[in-house]
């Protein structure tokens, strides 16, 4: 019987149990590896899946849960021969009673951002063991915590499976929660958007535990669910697990009734406890009634549900924003990210990301922004680009369910965006525009909604995730184009029962009191049923529109939201102090952000931007680094004068983008922390340190290769280069990176820092400066660069 | 304000003397509860018969097997250890990303706070093994890295307990543990009472240079008197 056969009975799939704790049970000591006796005790594996068997399994799970190469490395083994090997042996215990399904647990590695395996490198692990399964039935992908390597390794079964049925399973806490944050309904959205065959619950906890978990996930998946508790939890003395064979049946009896499907065991569970499984529920019926999975989208954990107006910041789009064009040549993400975190702390539900620029490469650089957006924020995101390439890319690398940006009615738009908007499980923007432009008249938009619509049910896109944009023209221009804009949005909303959006902005081009005419007309989208609102979220009065909107539409249940934004209890803005005079050198001495930058601007006005650096900015910070040197103050405080210093710089900044002047720098410094280390917190702060006194820093990040230190030395033309390693461990990388420079004659110092390094050793390793702390590195670069 | 112990132990690493500034004090708090909602601390134990052969140290019905002079110090006279695990979850490491791109001040601080809070959960298993376990005695935590136990044992000590499953611990091919603030650890038992083994700075590899010297989080045990 194939896999899709036993699918569509009507009675429940039974699963083997345990594999690593009934070895245990039988000998194997804590610790070794159990893919190793695929090869040395063939028997004893054979042994314990044909008890599977006789208990009742119909799937059986290959031993080969850590079986990547990366881990098998290690032990000395290969996994090209132990993979098949452990199919061979399942094969055998499996007769013609039960199919066998390549078993692929996680890396054992962390991926991005969180560690250091990037989500390519994931992939290829998987991709080869997916491949040396190629003999089995199906693929399961089991006991995943991050939803991030889970969908790498669901693209790699996918792609590499040859077609194999893909199951997906996750390990929850008792907060509904995976070690990385993952919750149930964003694994769900994700897994069965990217085409998972059958999605659920394994290890962790045990059964009783678990049946919540699996009630919310048959609320958000039409997939067939898949549970395998624990036997309850491990004693920490003896070492047994407490749930036996007949409690742990009846609790999985609660766990089919809630929605689960197939059905085993994990940690702690015998051949007993799937025999007793089985018996009480062979003959229960599992037809299951397809929930209605409500229009949303999600990062790994945070799902927003379309279901009220959720504001789109557009922040993230360098067209006309010269300040944001140089971020994206230089690379400086920081800058990106201070946009996303800025629009997400003033309200913003999901982000737009746009970094098309003529002479950028677009695709690297979104892949790099959407990347490390997400390592800061939990929004859900916009991939926004013309280029299908681009978002191809983008789509591969979000972790989560994104939006895509956008389609419209053309026919190379229609067939190019809709497969891959498909393909990976997105939801879409469709523009009521094509091979003739935008129509004028809400009839015709509403058409081309129509055709956008039946192209993605075409492709078996839900309706829930087909969001219109039916066009805001600018006003002043076509003054009755604002209602028809509008009577279409209302005539998708109602007749085609679909999700609207819009961008607001451009209704006001080229008219006096831009502001009043845009949050006029994003209340009047609202009314008339606007879902998410294209908007700046940093301008306060959008905000309040969407507020008060939500409260008067009888959304925002007792005006909590309302409250909590405008009432006593909202946070002030610090006021300064008492009104008094204070001078720009006091505020960064004190560390107010607010107030250098209010006293910046004024001061721009009257004084040379160079002269504010030297006069006023540059002697505040060393009064700062003195009293830091003196023990008069911290470092806490040392860094918030640096902060209040760069909120002066960011006035001073744009100005001299205004003016076209060259911007300030004194010079360029690359950081990293060196390869193998992963500890960057000491030179993020000797970073925010060197900013603040004007120079212009590359931070390679951590975990850095000699061999990018060296090409962005040359590239920068860097004149410092500062290594920091916190553990003895990696002092031999930091070594080995100044050798490579010397080697290479590269013309440039380096400094080096960092907890376990002394003068003597810094000396040894030929490094030209040892910096005990941040302030130590600034004078350091002042008498190199100046 | 009153600071919180977490709070005092956190600016000791920052080494902050005398009264902590209103700002400082605002940011201690800010940070302590942003960090109590990000992470979610978890650890996990296991009790093992020791036994010492000339390879190392022996823990029964596992594959570890614990090499050089310190290790074999620091357990002598005991018969039994306890394998521990802990970590504050990647929440911790989210947080303090997330601050570090944002606020470097605030960053910091959390970072204190979250080595504070590290150890405040190291204690509270330890409070749970001696409640569990009643031994007459008790060493304090050694770790890999310590001494001459090789750092290299951080894959071990996960695979023994499980620990990437059951608390979401791993190690890089660097062998640094991820999350970020986490600590395995090994704890003698005895049924007699002992004296205190070396301690704090006393092993520790840093000690000829680290700026923390007194200050970091094991030294305060050097004080400690003998487990009752």
């Amino acid at each position: 019987m194939t896999f899709q056969e036993l699918i569509a009975q009507n009675r429940p799939v039974f699963l083997d149990g345990g594999m690593g704790t009934s070895l245990q049970a039988r000998g194997m000591a804590a610790g070794e590896l159990p893919e190793r006796l695929n090869l040395t005790d063939p028997d004893l594996i054979l042994s314990v899946q044909r008890d599977y068997v006789a208990a009742g399994a119909q799937i059986l799970y290959t031993n080969t849960f850590g079986a990547n190469r990366a881990k098998l490395e290690s032990h000395g083994l290969d996994f090209r021969t132990v993979i098949p090997a452990a199919i061979r042996i399942a094969r055998e215990a499996a007769r013609d009673s039960a199919l066998v399904a390549l078993d692929i647990g996680p890396t054992g590695q962390l991926l991005e951002p969180n560690g250091t395996l990037s989500f390519e490198a994931a992939y290829d692990l998987f991709a080869e063991e997916v491949e040396a399964g190629r003999d089995a039935d199906l693929i399961v992908l089991e006991t995943m915590t991050d939803l991030y390597e889970l969908r790498a390794a669901l693209l790699a079964a996918k792609e590499h499976g040859g077609g194999k049925p893909v199951l997906c399973s996750m390990s929850f806490e008792e907060n509904g929660r995976t070690f990385t944050g993952c919750s149930i309904p964003a694994m769900a959205l994700t897994l069965e958007g990217l085409g998972a065959d059958a999605i659920g619950i394994n290890c962790s906890l045990g059964p009783v535990e678990l049946a919540p978990f699996v009630e919310e996930l048959a609320r958000w998946t039409t997939l067939p669910i898949l549970v395998k508790p624990n036997a309850g939890l491990p004693d920490p003395v003896t070492g047994a697990f407490n749930v036996g064979a007949e409690e742990f049946a009846a609790a999985v009896e609660k766990i089919a009734q809630a929605g689960g499907k197939l059905l085993g065991g994990c940690c702690g569970t015998t051949p007993a406890h799937i025999a007793a499984v089985r018996e009480r529920l062979r003959d229960l019926d599992t037809t299951r009634t397809a929930p209605k999975i409500p229009a949303a989208v999600c990062s790994a954990t945070t799902v927003v549900e379309i279901n009220q107006p959720r504001v789109i910041g557009e922040r993230i789009n360098p067209t006309g924003k010269k300040i944001f064009q140089a971020a994206l040549r230089d690379g400086d993400i920081d800058y990106i990210l201070g946009q996303a975190i800025s629009q997400v702390e003033a309200g913003a539900d999901l982000l737009d990301v746009n970094v098309g620029l003529p002479d950028i490469d677009e695709k690297t650089m979104m892949v790099r922004v959407v990347k490390a957006i997400q390592s800061v924020t939990d929004v859900p995101l916009q991939l926004d680009s013309t280029d299908p390439a681009v978002l191809e890319q983008a789509l591969r690398i979000y972790n989560g369910k994104p939006i895509v940006n956008s389609v419209n009615g053309e026919e190379e738009s229609l067939s190019k965006i809709l497969p891959l908007v498909k393909r990976y499980g997105a939801a879409v923007v469709g523009l009521t525009l094509d091979e003739n432009g935008i129509p004028k008249t809400a009839e015709e938009r509403f058409l081309i909604a129509k055709r956008i619509l039946d192209r993605a049910f075409a492709l078996g896109i839900r309706r829930e995730d087909v969001y219109i944009d039916c066009l805001t023209l600018t006003v002043s221009a076509e003054q009755e184009g604002a209602q028809e804009t509008l009577k279409a949005l209302r005539r998708v909303k109602e007749e085609l029962g679909l999700k609207t959006v819009l961008g607001v902005s451009n209704i006001s081009f080229g008219l006096p009191n831009r502001e009043l005419v845009n949050h006029s007309f994003l209340m009047m989208a609202m009314t008339n049923g606007l879902d998410l609102p294209i908007i700046n979220p940093n301008l306060t009065k959008m905000m309040d529109a969407v507020r008060a909107y939500k409260l008067l539409a009888n959304i925002d249940k007792h005006a909590s939201d309302f409250v909590a934004a405008y009432g006593d209890s909202a946070p002030q803005t610090t006021a300064s102090a008492a009104g008094t005079e204070m001078t720009l050198s006091e505020a960064v001495l004190r560390g107010l952000k607010g107030e250098a930058g209010k006293l910046t601007r004024a001061l721009l006005e009257q004084n040379d931007p160079m002269a504010l650096i030297n006069d006023h900015l540059i002697p505040a910070l060393d009064e700062a680094g003195a009293g830091f040197e003196k023990g008069t103050l911290f470092l806490p405080q040392l860094i918030q004068a640096a902060n209040a210093a760069q909120a002066a710089f960011t006035e001073i900044r744009a100005v001299l983008a205004k003016t076209d002047a060259a911007p300030v720098s004194k010079g360029k410094i690359v950081l990293a922390t060196v390869k193998g280390d992963i500890h960057d917190i000491g030179k993020n702060i000797v970073k925010v340190l060197l900013e603040n006194y004007g120079y212009t820093v590359i931070d390679l990040g951590r975990d850095v290769a000699p061999e990018t230190i060296l090409a962005a030395t040359l590239e920068h033309q860097a004149p410092l280069v500062g290594l920091s390693a916190l553990m003895t461990t990696t002092l031999g990388a930091m070594e080995d990176t100044i050798r490579l420079l010397h080697e290479k004659k590269v013309p440039c110092k380096v400094v080096v820092g960092g907890a376990v390094l002394t003068a003597d050793y810094a000396e040894k390793i030929a490094a030209d400066y040892y910096a005990r702390d941040a302030k130590e590195t600034v004078d350091i670069a002042r008498a190199v660069i100046g | 304000m009153s600071l919180t112990q977490l709070q005092r132990e956190a600016l000791r690493y920052l080494r902050v003397t005398g009264e902590a500034d209103a700002m400082l004090q605002t940011m201690l708090h800010s940070c302590e509860e942003q960090l109590r909602a990000a992470c979610a601390p978890r650890y996990i134990w296991r009790l093992c018969e020791i036994s010492e052969t000339e390879r190392g140290i022996l823990f029964s019905g596992t594959s570890l097997c614990l090499p050089g002079q310190d290790i074999r110090a620091h357990l002598r006279g005991c018969d039994r250890a306890v394998l521990l695990a802990a970590t504050l979850s990647l929440g911790a490491d989210t947080l303090l990303r997330r601050l570090s791109s944002m606020d470097m001040a605030q960053a910091v601080v959390a970072d204190a706070l979250a080595s504070a809070m590290m150890e405040e959960t190291c204690d509270r298993a330890q409070e749970e093994i001696q409640h569990r376990l009643r031994p007459a005695f008790m060493t304090w935590r050694f770790s890999p890295g310590y001494g001459d136990l090789p750092l290299g044992l951080q894959h071990a000590f996960i695979t023994v307990l499980d620990a990437d499953k059951k608390i979401g611990l791993t190690a890089t091919a660097g062998d640094m543990l991820l999350p970020q603030k986490s600590v395995t650890a090994v704890i003698g038992l005895s049924e007699r009472r002992q004296t205190q083994k070396p301690h704090g700075c006393a092993v520790c590899n840093l000690r000829e240079t680290c700026g923390m010297r007194g200050a970091c989080a094991d030294s305060t045990h050097i004080t400690e008197e003998e487990n009752q």
